[in-house]
């Protein structure tokens, strides 16, 4: 207890200070606080609803499951909701002291897999002034119940996001908003991965398993993120079953996996591990070749809290290793391997007085490596090893304001080497460290009118033009109408941490992640979001939303880079905009979503302005999820997008090929060579395809079963991927497939 | 009943749009000229060539079977305040697979380059059309004192040799060869054999690795390679007397200019087997067309010298030279 006080002595004494002067308004109120979990498991119950319907006022619960309802006026008994979808709502009696915090932590009962409906009680109320646009928040059911293509995939599933997009079936990879790949941050538990693909980027190489629940914010994201221009995924793993030990099970046509759970003394432990153990299936996707892709990745996290130790703290250690090998076994063949490893610790922590705070300690590593053999490749290989600490912390006012202030201090410790073509090595190395502070107010006391404005201040950055900058951001939530309201964000962001890819690959094995070279500054964005949101019917949701996005010192390879002279990087410009239009309907047994994005996106390198390859006009999608009743659920999903970008071809040249100058220019030195248009002035067909999963739900004794069938591309649409101007052969994405997936549960 | 009228609806709507489109990558075609021209030192004939650009009825470029060589063009180069205009000319074309007329190309046998100087090009193509380019030809290189001067070099597995150059970044191509005289039924026969820097083992069969342009000063022979070639010279005759090594090895390096060094390291090669890579860097310096005006220098090496016991450890005659 003497070192828990001593910890937590330097909070208890800021406290105060912060409180100075608002507790004179404090009125006899009192709060209601608590965490909602799953009955079962003991899972935390992310963003579900808490409503005290005599007050019509509520909360709902951040992504560890808390929630906190402020300035409830005090003395007497309220009837509380707690609501979430697939879980049966509760209603529980709470009396409410003043001045005082009433701990209320509700367990939520799943509802039968044979009646699982959605139920949004209060929704509306809870979300009047909160200042989310451009936040999408995905649960694992959603994922589980959309068309799989092989695999769950939280990356795939994004690209149903209205203002996500991708540049074909073989790639996870996605693009948010105009911005390129490497300007996405993905978190896990607040840990970045850097590359966070399997099988050449088909996969996410986080299980959907272990997730507890996801944020994505595609643009206008507050001031606790840093380091990316585009896009953030936050990604909050399990704890594993707190009540007692699980076993699950899954096989698709490409992997095996498993899931090991349990209670330990005062908490609880998850791990996870996946194994790809049969790849004939991704010939589908690599137009018929034989890649032998062997990968795996583990996870584990434990959980410890105990009231001895530290009154209302949590603690977690978390480690996950994705690793990724192509070993052709023949010594004229080369060999990718790729490997992350992510381990972190985390003190979560409630004081007394409404205030929350996180510690994190982090070290993520990734290497990357091209091992030519005896081929004609030249050896390339990437280490990145980032260690961060942070500390964040919140405090809620008794007007219901708040104030989010944070430190992190990360290191980075970066190495690339690389031979060209011609057996010139390069190496680009740096250790530099980035300290960042940001401070936000969050103004929450009037019920119609929300705004969250902060900034982030880095004090060091790990490039020279990184130091002593200030990234501003706001967003803020007008409701002028019960069933509408007005949202708006704007925000400056910074990136040091880039990644060297060529941009007309567009199947990219080795992505290398650099700090910024000097002799380019940082890249910054600049983010102009505007956008509606009306809930005029029960179960009916429709948003508008309008993005502009400028993008400056973008760091673009240098497809000129001849001699060592020439830099490796060029310094580019980028462009964005476009609107957004989503509608989603639940009524039960159904749930439509209907979304469509009209955007463009322009890049501008030494004076040359283009459309970068994920540019596309119109993109929308049509998700119909069908609850049929008796465990069993359908849903269809059908794609729509413009065509992308693409060189024409205009014809052939014989090319001279130098390889014996000495012998001068003869006629076997000539090879016909095609030459090209403009960058991406042409645009491929139209992409749509539709996919259609059945999903079958049962219980046999004490096992839980779900049997999944999908068919991706199902009246098999030959959608073009590329035209391989060397073959002179166009090459098309994913044929009609049929999958499946069984998973088991004890 | 009224939910499956609308899925039917909806996949009937699918299947409408589900016909394929057809894909022309194909975009206006605009006729093009190509250009090349390496300028020689070690040489008066300079010899250049002119092709134009086509499309042939598919994707197939070897379909296309029509001689695309331009006649009639002027072609002048100013070059130490002299212009030198060229001709055009052809020979007998060896590989008749795919073009039937006569390999055709420009020449003038006049000039030959010296260190860093200008020149410049101006093509004047039967249809007035212009192609133009400048370049400064490479500098000299100097041998090092610290080169190796005897094969082998005392204790050490390895030859290096070692060059300096006022330019920085520029391709250099270093070559060896071993000089040989064979006895052919009582007729000497003067040969040469080219020296690889080493040999690797790839399948079971040792695969010789020769030198490719780079920017390097320096290069390195295995005196395992130059064992290997001395051994290749007679390899399978039993009758090693018959063959006669010079003393003087030849060695020589191939100075390149920058835009010989930029469209070397344009054409250097592929990334790996699984990138998709839809757009390729096409490097020219030549302003209207495609194709590469660029120089090199050749300097020779002529210290480097075989030990006498080394040569008749294969049996070898050693031929002597001042």
């Amino acid at each position: 207890m003497r070192f828990s006080f001593f910890l937590t002595l330097p909070i208890k004494f800021l406290i105060p200070i912060i409180f100075l002067g608002i507790s004179t308004f404090a009125q006899q109120t009192g709060n209601i606080r608590g965490f909602v979990v799953d009955s079962t498991n003991g899972e935390a119950l992310a963003f579900c609803n808490v409503f005290i319907n005599e007050l019509s006022a509520g909360a709902s619960t951040n992504e560890r499951g808390l929630y906190l309802i402020k300035s409830i006026p005090s003395g007497k008994e309220y009837a509380v909701s707690i609501s979430y979808v697939g879980y049966r709502t509760k209603t529980l009696q709470v009396f409410v002291r003043p001045e005082k915090v009433t701990q209320l932590d509700v367990q939520l009962v799943p509802l039968s897999i044979e009646l699982q409906t959605i139920e949004k009680v209060g929704e509306k109320i809870i979300r009047e002034n909160r200042t989310d646009i451009s936040l999408e928040r995905i649960s694992v059911k959603e994922l589980e119940i959309l068309p799989k293509g092989v695999e769950t995939d939280i990356f795939r599933t994004l690209q149903f996001i209205p203002g996500v997009s991708a540049t074909g079936d073989v790639t996870a990879k996605y693009y948010v908003r105009g911005g390129g790949g490497d300007q996405n941050l993905i978190l896990l538990n607040g840990i970045e991965i850097y590359n966070p693909f399997h099988s050449l980027g088909l996969f996410s190489v986080i299980d959907p398993d272990m997730i507890n629940n996801i944020e994505f914010y595609k643009g206008g994201f507050t001031s606790e993120y840093s380091g990316r221009l585009s896009s953030v995924m936050d990604v909050i793993s399990k704890d594993g079953n707190k009540n007692r030990f699980g076993l699950k099970g899954a096989m698709s046509f490409l992997t095996a996996k498993g899931l090991i759970e349990g209670p330990i003394p005062n908490g609880s432990f998850m791990i996870t591990g996946r194994k790809s153990y049969n790849n004939d299936v991704l010939k589908k996707f690599f137009d018929e070749q034989t890649i032998p892709i062997d990968f795996y990745d583990l996870s584990f996290k434990v959980n410890y809290s105990s009231e001895d130790i530290f009154e209302n703290a949590k603690f977690a250690a978390f480690g996950f290793i994705s690793n990724d090998d192509i070993d052709y076994k023949d010594p004229l063949r080369e060999r990718f391997k790729w490997k992350n490893n992510l381990y972190g610790f985390e003190w979560l922590q409630v004081y007394d007085v409404p205030l929350f705070s996180r510690l994190g300690i982090s070290l993520s590593t990734f290497e990357g490596e091209v091992i030519p053999n005896l081929s004609s490749l030249k050896p390339r290989k990437n280490e990145v090893q980032d260690f961060t600490i942070n500390f964040d912390m919140n405090v809620v006012y008794e007007n219901r304001d708040e104030i989010g202030l944070g430190i992190k201090l990360k290191t980075i410790d970066s190495k690339f080497s690389q031979t060209n073509f011609v057996g010139i090595e390069s190496s680009i190395e740096k250790f530099a460290g980035n300290l960042s502070i940001y401070g936000k107010y969050k103004f929450l006391r009037w019920k119609n009118f929300g705004l969250d404005a902060g900034t982030r201040f880095n004090v060091t950055g790990l490039t020279s033009g990184g130091g002593g900058v200030f990234e501003p951001r706001v967003s803020l939530t007008y409701r002028f109408l019960p069933w509408a309201a007005f949202k708006a964000a704007w925000g400056i962001y910074l990136q040091e941490m880039i990644t060297v890819s060529d941009e007309s690959e567009i199947i990219s094995v080795f992505e290398p992640w650099i700090i910024t070279p000097d002799y380019i500054k940082p890249s910054k964005a600049i983010h102009y979001n505007a956008g509606i949101d009306i809930n005029v019917l029960r179960g009916l949701q429709i948003s508008v939303e309008g993005y502009y996005k400028l993008l400056q010192d973008i760091p673009i390879v240098n497809d000129q880079k001849f001699t060592v002279a020439d830099p490796d990087l060029l310094p580019g410009k980028g462009e964005s905009y476009g609107w957004e239009f989503l509608a989603n309907y639940s009524v039960d047994p159904f749930n439509f979503t209907a979304s469509y994005t009209l955007s463009w996106a322009y890049k501008e390198v030494n004076g040359w302005t283009y459309y970068p390859k994920y540019d596309t006009r119109h993109a929308g999608n049509v998700i119909l999820e069908f609850n049929l009743g008796s465990g069993w659920i359908a849903s269809a999903v059908w794609n729509y997008s413009s065509g992308y970008p693409f060189t024409q071809l205009i014809g052939f040249y014989d090319k001279y090929f130098p390889n014996n100058t000495q012998n001068g220019i003869n006629e076997s030195g000539f090879i016909p060579y095609a030459y090209l248009g403009d960058k991406n002035l042409g645009r491929l067909p139209a992409y749509h395809r539709l996919d259609l999963s059945l999903i079958k739900r049962l219980r046999v004794l004490l096992v839980n079963f779900e049997l999944g069938v999908s068919a991706i591309n199902v009246y098999d649409r030959k959608n073009v991927f590329y035209f391989n101007r060397d073959t002179g052969k166009t090459v098309n994405m994913l044929p009609f497939l049929l999958t499946g997936t069984l998973k088991v549960e004890i | 009943m009224k939910y499956c009228k609308l899925i039917v609806l909806i996949l009937l709507f699918v299947l409408v749009l589900s016909c394929d489109e057809s894909f022309n990558p194909y975009g206006d075609f605009v006729e093009r000229y190509a250009f090349n021209c390496i300028l020689k030192s070690d040489e008066n004939l300079q010899t250049a060539t002119l092709f134009r650009s086509y499309r042939p009825d598919g994707f197939d470029p070897f379909t296309y079977t029509t001689d695309p060589s331009v006649f009639n063009a002027d072609i002048r180069i100013w070059y130490d305040d002299s212009v030198f205009v060229f001709k055009d000319t052809s020979v007998v074309r060896q590989d008749t697979s795919r073009y039937k007329t006569p390999f055709s190309f420009y020449y003038n046998n006049q000039f030959q380059i010296g260190n860093r100087k200008t020149v410049e090009l101006e093509v004047l193509l039967p249809n007035g059309r212009r192609l133009r380019s400048s370049s400064f030809t490479p500098s000299k290189i100097d041998f090092e004192d610290r080169s190796d001067v005897l094969v082998p070099s005392g204790n050490n597995n390895f030859i290096q040799i070692i060059w300096t150059s006022f330019d920085d970044g520029m391709f250099f191509l270093p070559k060896m060869t071993i000089r040989y005289n064979q006895n052919v039924n009582g007729r000497i026969e003067e040969k040469t054999k080219l020296v690889p820097l080493r040999y690797l083992s790839q399948g079971g069969e040792s695969v010789p690795v020769f030198p490719t342009a780079n920017a390097s000063l320096t290069v390195v022979y295995n005196i395992n390679a130059i064992t290997r070639a001395l051994d290749e010279i007679s390899e399978g005759d039993p009758l090693k007397q018959n063959y006669s090594i010079y003393e003087n090895l030849s060695f020589s390096v191939t100075a390149y200019d920058l835009p010989t060094t930029k469209y070397i390291s344009s054409t250097g090669g592929s990334i790996d087997d699984l990138t998709v890579s839809v757009d390729v860097a096409d490097y020219t310096n030549i302003e209207g067309g495609f194709g590469l005006f660029g120089s090199y220098s050749k300097k020779k090496y002529n210290q480097l010298r075989f030990f006498q016991n080394y040569i008749d450890s294969f049996g070898y005659n050693f031929i002597v030279e001042n």
